[in-house]
């Protein structure tokens, strides 16, 4: 079972509540990151994301990161399950789920982690399922011809 | 086997080369796509991403009022709406890129798909596939018991 805290990244960028737009944009770039985990007192509250700042761009009066960082704001366990991200991810259209434990940032996940993982579960699913077909056909080969009655006149020539 | 013209998004965000950064700016904050396809005659000539603004934003080289060819992406990957996922998905592996504008035999652009899309429907495939896989190899084993256990009468009316 693939759990949050395997595939999340576990380097957050973070930025204070009360930072400008502008510093945030610039600390996106240098870090090469597209999400900011927003934080008060030194808790996550909220995140920040390129749309949020374009948002804010349009929006001439916001010029601080409180003012249009997102509102919905859904932590998740370092034990949450894969699928049950999945599911989240499809019936609430969350893409950006913060990992959370114990009041303190554990890591996030986004879009390009639950990809990544997609991926590589359905590549593994795929050699996990070969490597059955495989030693299902060579057991029911053997056994086919160890009790066939071919394989009974072998077994008496050779007795 | 699904194609591209099942999955993609019908109505993605579309700006002509004139029209403002800011334009595309507006677009973008009220849609989610995250994306602006820049056209020339129905064709897609450039895109323009939220982190792209954010770039012209931040280096202040280019204006809100700048014309959006000054910071979109010029080289775009296009797939073509009736090709198959799967090479699609191999093309995704090469270029990398997130995000493709579909187009139809002539080049005019009908949608826009993510890598997201092409990624999360291939798994839903397999999985429709591993669960058919399995039933078969359960019948199988199961016949193949019968006939283990069997063979003795089977023998009587079938001659091997």
């Amino acid at each position: 079972m693939i759990r949050a805290k395997t595939i999340m990244t576990e380097n957050v960028v973070t930025i204070k509540e009360a930072a400008s737009l502008n510093a945030a944009a610039q600390l996106m770039l240098s870090k090469h990151v597209s999400t900011l985990i927003v934080m008060r007192n030194n808790k996550p509250v909220s995140i920040l994301t390129e749309h949020d700042i374009v948002r804010g761009l349009i929006n001439k009066k916001a010029g601080k990161v409180k003012d249009s960082m997102s509102k919905n704001f859904l932590p998740i366990s370092p034990e949450t399950t894969y699928n049950h991200i999945i599911k989240k991810l499809k019936d609430n259209k969350i893409k950006l789920f913060p990992v959370i434990e114990k009041d303190k940032l554990a890591g996030i996940i986004t879009e390009t982690d639950i990809v990544d993982a997609t991926r590589d579960f359905t590549k593994f699913h795929q050699i996990m399922q070969e490597a059955i077909l495989a030693i299902f056909g060579l057991v029911t080969a053997f056994f086919l011809f160890f009790l066939s009655p071919l394989g009974q006149s072998i077994r008496n020539s050779l007795a | 086997m699904a194609r591209i013209s099942k999955i993609m998004d019908k109505s993605p965000l579309i700006l002509g080369k004139e029209s403002m950064i800011s334009e595309a700016a507006r677009l973008m904050a009220n849609k989610p796509h995250g994306c602006v396809i820049i056209t020339e005659n129905r064709k897609p000539i450039g895109i323009i991403t939220e982190l792209d603004i954010i770039k012209a934003m931040a280096s202040k080289k280019a204006s809100l009022r700048a014309k959006v060819t000054e910071v979109m992406s010029s080289s775009v990957t296009v797939v073509e709406q009736s090709s198959k996922l799967e090479k699609t998905n191999k093309i995704i592996d090469t270029k990398g890129f997130r995000r493709y504008p579909v187009v139809d035999k002539e080049g005019n652009l009908t949608g826009l798909v993510t890598e997201n899309d092409i990624v999360h429907t291939i798994n839903d495939q397999i999985r429709f596939h591993r669960n058919l896989q399995n039933m078969i190899l359960i019948v199988f084993v199961a016949f193949e018991f019968f006939v283990f256990f069997f063979y003795r009468h089977l023998s009587s009316y079938i001659k091997f």
